[in-house]
């Protein structure tokens, strides 16, 4: 079945771990990490063929099941699934039997009956994908679960920045804004941790979970600090319509303070990244200059998105021995 | 008459410990005989003899907190199957909650749910009157009519009362019907949308919390509430550090406050949540380590007076959902004894405390006479043999509902018989020569 892979340098790329599911990064280890890195790596570089397509997840169905609206990180599961020439199904929360009452695993369980081999899943509850795997037999990639993980954009970040800065360790990384409620930075500092990085998490004291510290990251109040020598920052997004006037006083306060303007990023390494997992307020947590200026890294993630998620789906989709740009049998 | 003759129990009698190997006989609805190991009874035609070597008799266990489910969710759990699983876990008392539907907050509820509970006959059901009208915590709920029909305490349920105010008054008001308030004491603001214990496992697990501190605040305003009005206060679930320090301070001062805490909290940490188990999610949370050890702590030198079951039935339809949306509780009547010995087997505790706790703590709690085991006391007993392994499953559990994480389980400690007023109402009889 192993046949040698193709990749743009010749050399045979590592086939990478296989993954029954993708439920987050806290689980996996640093190999493994790296492991769907480097897959993602050959992924890329298919991508930037003039034929973007594998035909590695042929006959394999993947449902998109939505139950939060996204619109991004469904597009890019989409495209990266059917690069592999996998058959998908979208299913978002509108538009489906949530709207009717049904639950979550009444869905999954109706689904099933159509035997999908992986089922990415979206959804505003931290540990529903958890609630799934234990209920269905498909691969269950979680693609972002209510304040808990997001792992593919934990991926696709630790990817954008290896590709800049190559290994991670001892590199600094500032993650800015609302820690509380984002699975953004949980996945990147489950991620970026266990690469070796040297992680700095900041905002206003209401979105700092307690004991935050207890994810072997630096915490502060103040964004100075975390900025300060940083390698990597990293920028969230605020959410205004729910957290303003209780969590922060208003957008300009909030700017004024912790968004990143070219005068704080001036306290970072001089190439240092500029990152943001989008959408963006700008204006709010990151000005239009920087976010738009030469260290923005911004756009690339998104590129590389597709590329990671490509990995992941062929690591859980995958028949087992399968190796990324194998044909099935 | 037939007797039954209880031979070789390590006998259970709560202001003494447990005494010795005693043989105990029951004739009609009393403890007839304690007699030395040494002394065994005669045997006659037609009596039940029971092998209980090895074995705890002690007076039947006594919980102060049970969601019943009837009248309203009988497809959950109703005073019938309640009864049984009572019996099977080995109390023979049992104080039911009053968040029914309709909720317990007028006396024709509180009647239906004792004349219901005496048909059964299987145990006593204790009604705990709601303290507000239809448990809103806007005004006070019929006290002095419920207390008459039979109700022991009044709480509303798993909601705290808002009003410092109106708190006020209605534990002036039941003092003045000699009935304790039972509190599920925590400031409902700070705890708002929580799903666990604020710490790092929540933060791991990225889940709301409701912080230790939202339980302290409610804990010290009732205090200072019952310091004023000297009514007798009873704090539900306590689950943290700070608010057993606060109940302990409370009895030093000579406050007439009770406290208990549920098996859960003694024998987990918030790390149990790691893999979101929707039968563990609690109210109140399942707390870290330094709070479960300051509960042990607090049984042990008698700050917490018992441990409940706080049972709560829930239908696997309201559990097959995300965490979020779960429903909080668990089931634990059939398996709480056996839990607590557990932590006996831990050399965590001695017999007597978890058995104190289970006996006379909620009879001090409730303002009963603390029951005993001796020559002419009701023979409400309960059996227990803590060595015997046995599995929580369709077949042995007698609970409608199965929202238990111990469910499929191997469980160690099992009631092997109780008697309620001499009655065996749990365990097959062996009837020999």
């Amino acid at each position: 079945m192993s046949t040698t892979l193709e990749t743009t340098s010749g050399r045979e790329a590592t086939p990478g771990p296989k993954l029954r599911h993708l439920l987050g990064l806290e689980q996996l280890g640093g190999d493994e990490i790296r492991g769907i890195l480097d897959v993602a790596a050959h992924m890329k570089s298919v991508n930037l063929r003039r034929i973007k397509k594998l035909p590695t997840l042929r006959g394999v169905t993947v449902v998109l099941l939505f139950v939060e609206p996204s619109t991004r990180t469904r597009v890019s599961f989409e495209v990266a699934a059917k690069r592999l020439s996998a058959d998908t199904l979208s299913l978002s929360a509108s538009g489906s039997s949530f709207s009717k009452g049904e639950t979550l695993l009444d869905t999954a369980k109706n689904l099933e009956a159509m035997q999908p081999d992986v089922i990415v899943l979206r959804h505003g509850a931290s540990g529903a994908p958890h609630l799934l795997a234990g209920h269905v037999d498909a691969a269950i990639v979680n693609a972002g679960d209510g304040s808990h993980e997001h792992p593919t954009q934990g991926l696709l970040d630790a990817f954008t920045m290896r590709e800049k800065l190559g290994d991670l360790a001892g590199r600094k990384v500032a993650i800015v804004g609302d820690i509380t409620h984002s699975r953004v930075a949980r996945s990147n500092i489950f991620c970026l941790t266990k690469l070796g990085a040297d992680v700095h998490v900041a905002g206003p004291r209401t979105m700092l979970p307690v004991d935050v510290e207890s994810l072997d990251v630096t915490a502060h109040a103040r964004v100075e600090p975390a900025i300060e020598g940083a390698d990597v920052v990293m920028m969230l997004r605020i959410q205004r319509e729910r957290q303003e006037g209780v969590l922060f006083p208003s957008a300009h306060e909030y700017h004024r303070f912790f968004g990143l303007d070219a005068e704080r990023l001036a306290l970072a390494k001089p190439n240092a990244l500029v990152m943001h997992p989008g959408p963006m307020n700008r204006g709010v947590e990151i000005a239009p200059d920087v976010a738009d200026g030469a260290q923005s890294v911004i756009l690339e993630q998104v590129e590389n998105g597709v590329a990671v998620r490509m990995a992941v789906l062929y690591l859980v989709g995958a028949p087992h021995g399968m190796q990324p740009g194998d044909a099935p049998a | 008459m037939s007797k039954t003759l209880i031979l070789g129990a390590h006998v259970y009698d709560p202001p003494r410990g447990v005494i010795g190997v005693r043989h105990v006989v029951i004739e009609g609805a009393t403890i007839a005989e304690v007699r030395a190991d040494a002394d065994p009874p005669a045997v006659r035609e037609g009596d039940d003899v029971v092998d209980a070597k090895g074995c705890v008799l002690s007076p039947g266990f006594i919980d102060l907190r049970a969601h019943a489910r009837e009248p309203g969710d009988e497809q959950d759990e109703d005073l019938n199957s309640l009864s049984r699983t009572a019996v099977a876990g080995g109390f023979t008392t049992v104080v039911v909650t009053p968040d029914t539907s309709p909720c317990n907050d007028d006396c024709a509820v509180t009647e239906l749910i004792l004349r219901r509970s005496a048909e059964i006959g299987l145990c006593r059901i204790l009604p705990m009157g709601a303290l507000t009208h239809r448990m809103q915590g806007e005004h006070l709920a019929p006290i002095g009519e419920m207390a008459d029909a039979g109700a022991v305490c009044v709480g509303d349920g798993d909601q705290a009362v808002r009003s410092s105010r109106l708190m006020r008054s209605a534990m002036e008001y039941a003092s003045g019907f000699n009935l304790p308030v039972f509190v599920h004491a925590v400031d409902p603001d700070l705890a708002q949308g929580g799903q666990m214990h604020e710490g790092a496992w929540s933060t791991r697990l990225g889940l709301r919390g409701v912080p230790a501190e939202a339980e302290e605040a409610f804990i010290g305003r009732e205090i200072a509430l019952a310091s004023l009005t000297r009514a007798r206060l009873h704090i539900a679930h306590v689950s943290s550090a700070r608010g057993v320090a606060l109940i302990r301070e409370a009895k030093d001062r000579g406050l007439p406050v009770t406290a208990e805490t549920t098996i859960w909290h003694l024998a987990l940490t918030d790390q149990a949540l790691a893999d979101y188990p929707v039968n563990l999610k609690l109210v109140p949370p399942i707390r870290g380590a330094e709070d479960r050890e300051a509960l042990r702590a607090a049984l042990l030198d008698g700050t917490i007076d018992a441990v409940c079951s706080d049972h709560t039935p829930d239908n696997v339809a309201d559990k097959a959902v995300e965490f979020d949306a779960a429903a909080p509780g668990a089931i634990a009547l059939q398996t709480c004894a056996g839990q607590l010995f557990e932590l006996v087997r831990k050399k965590l505790f001695r017999p007597e405390n978890v058995l104190g706790a289970l006996t006379t703590g909620p009879s001090v709690a409730l303002g009963r006479p603390e029951p005993r085991l001796q020559v002419g006391a009701a023979a409400d007993l309960v059996l227990f043999d803590p060595e015997r392994e046995w599995t929580l499953d369709a077949t042995t559990n007698l609970s409608k509902s199965r929202n238990t994480v111990l469910f499929g389980r191997p469980v160690r400690g099992l009631a092997r018989r109780t008697w309620y007023g001499g009655r065996l109402v749990w365990g097959d009889p062996q009837r020999k020569r």
